[in-house]
């Protein structure tokens, strides 16, 4: 895959999409720092994820959040007390 | 110029004036005082706090002598003077994030940690300075405590100068690229980024919530341990119990060390063949290496290992963090973008234009991430290597030039090697393990399996036993001291 870079004027009419106010004298610096941004993030483009889910999960528990702290089926909690130490990320 | 006196409560580690308020050789409101005297000779050239609340701090010192004196010992954080990244919520007080932004922001209620550490009896001595939101590595609003030309790292570089210099006992950070282990390196103290998720981050200023860890600052392995013990709403260990023979024991779920002697035999230690010591500064590589062997004098066995999938850390850290922290200034980014500094405005605004592909390519890389290096952890125990690439740069520096001509921004190379360990989510313990040629300090870090805190925790201890580190724990601020230009005594 290839990127095409985006020109100030294209940064304009995407920051105007986005409800985002972009002074004309600051188009240029933003299309640098945007176009810095996609050479550092253009090699994952060269992975082939085949099957890969994303590192994200859904967490119906919420358990960072506590709502269900009594759930038998935290299984981060559980995890933690069993003292796994191969846990995932 | 104000130097490090050894002998003064300030100096001591967190441990060490544990034992001694347990054993009612110091009490708290002494210690206190002395970390106040501390801030208030120091802190007009240092910069590391936003806020210090000495009268309140003073006063949580009084009730926690009062508490002990009757007999309510809370374990080893009671009466300890401590700092809070001013991106940690306490109640009632702002959390400015080090930001214009928040100039008028009131924490309606406590962060998990701050209330945890609340419960253990530690006393507040303010907000240290963050790099504005995290998103930065140097801290420009703070000195460096060896250095004052020099940065302080970030974007924990407050918290990190208050502890190398006295300033504080011990303090919170928080580590997104590297965001504890880089200051912590760079001001030759501790710094431990738990595993992903350990800690929680509930009152916590996000920068990228798929990478935010909190974790401590402290002076020594032993310390960063009882303030993880804390964190994690563990029962803390009792030094005034006797049954106790090492403040690390416990008996809790908490990971914890399986020996406290020193001895290493047995455990495998990897050595990176690549990535981690490439454009490297020779004396870092140096000091790393020479600890590593020390590591092995103790029994550990050296394993070369290959780091896997270098060439998408950089762009998998940016495809997680850019986005995210765009996604979390969203609104204030139309409201009030003037408030931000030009750098952070300019990045959260360049954000907007990053794709949901590339976002999510970046999530599967870090999947794919995860299950290399769950391989490499088959093959070792932990992994040794520098924390960053080189020591404090001047505060004028923009860039690092390498021998092979490659030319770094100083924010680029300070996350480059910290950065995996926050992909991954493995804990990182960064630990000082030597001085440049210029005096100023370098850092090991010693990353472990997911969870397993404690054998990191264990090797940093058995390292800094045999490799008594006084000596660099002794910044002397080079910086003079301008009375009165700080803000003690509010609050």
């Amino acid at each position: 895959m290839t990127v095409t870079d985006l020109s100030p004027r294209e940064v304009s009419r995407w920051a105007q999409l986005a409800g985002l106010p972009l002074e004309a004298d600051r188009l240029d610096l933003v299309a640098a720092t945007a176009h810095h941004i996609q050479t550092v993030l253009r090699p994952l483009r060269d992975l082939d994820f085949a099957e890969t889910a994303p590192a994200t999960p859904y967490d119906p528990l919420a358990t960072s959040e506590g709502i269900f702290p009594d759930s038998p089926y935290d299984t981060s909690r559980a995890a933690r007390e069993e003292g796994r130490t191969d846990a995932a990320v | 110029m104000q130097p490090y006196e050894p002998t003064q409560p300030y100096a001591l580690t967190l441990a060490e004036a544990a034992r001694a308020i347990a054993a009612k050789e110091l009490s708290p409101v002494e210690l206190t005082g002395s970390v106040l005297e501390r801030i208030e000779a120091l802190e007009g050239g240092l910069g590391a706090y936003v806020t210090v609340r000495a009268e309140a701090a003073r006063r949580s010192a009084a009730q926690a002598e009062r508490d002990i004196a009757a007999g309510r010992y809370l374990g080893p954080l009671h009466g300890i003077p401590m700092g809070l990244k001013d991106l940690i919520d306490v109640e009632g007080l702002p959390t400015t994030a080090s930001s214009r932004v928040r100039a008028h922001h009131t924490a309606a209620g406590d962060s998990t940690v701050a209330a945890r550490l609340r419960a253990a009896g530690a006393v507040l001595l303010g907000k240290t300075h963050t790099h504005e939101f995290a998103y930065g590595l140097t801290t420009p609003q703070t000195r460096n405590a060896w250095a004052a030309d020099r940065v302080a790292g970030g974007s924990s570089g407050g918290s990190a100068v208050a502890v190398a210099a006295g300033e504080a006992t011990f303090a919170l950070g928080t580590d997104t690229g590297g965001s504890i282990r880089v200051p912590s390196a760079l001001n030759g103290v501790v710094g431990l980024k738990p595993t992903y998720g350990l800690v929680s981050a509930h009152g916590v200023t996000p920068l990228s919530w798929s990478l935010d860890h909190v974790g401590p600052i402290t002076r020594t392995a032993e310390d960063a341990e009882l303030v993880l013990a804390a964190l994690v709403g563990d029962a803390a260990p009792n030094p005034m119990d006797s049954s106790n023979s090492q403040m690390g024991q416990r008996s809790s779920p908490l990971p914890r060390p399986r020996r406290t002697d020193g001895n290493l035999a047995g455990l495998r230690i990897g050595v990176p063949r690549n990535y981690y010591f490439d454009r490297v500064a020779p004396d870092v590589e140096d000091a790393v290496r020479g600890a590593i062997d020390g590591l092995r004098a103790l029994g550990a066995d050296l394993v070369d290992i290959d780091i896997p999938m270098t060439e998408y850390l950089q762009a998998t850290q940016w495809g997680l963090m850019v986005p995210e922290a765009t996604a979390f200034h969203e609104r204030t980014l139309r409201t009030s973008p003037e408030l931000y500094s030009p750098e952070v405005r300019t990045l959260l605004e360049a954000g907007e234009f990053v794709p949901a592909g590339d976002y999510l390519r970046a999530q599967r890389s870090r999947t794919l991430m995860r299950r290399a290096w769950a391989q490499l952890f088959h093959e070792v125990d932990v992994v040794a290597a520098p924390t960053v690439t080189s020591t404090a740069a001047r505060s004028d520096q923009q860039t690092v030039e390498w021998p092979d001509g490659t030319v770094e921004s100083v924010s680029d190379t300070y996350v480059r090697l910290s950065a995996p360990a926050n992909i991954t989510g493995v804990p990182s313990l960064s630990l000082p393990v030597g001085l440049d040629r210029a005096g100023l300090p370098i850092g090991m870090q010693l990353m472990g399996r997911p969870l397993d805190e404690a054998t990191i925790l264990r090797v940093g201890r058995a390292y800094e036993a045999t490799h008594p580190s006084d000596a660099l724990r002794r910044p002397v601020p080079a910086s003079p001291v301008a009375r009165g230009a700080h803000p003690v005594g509010r609050g």
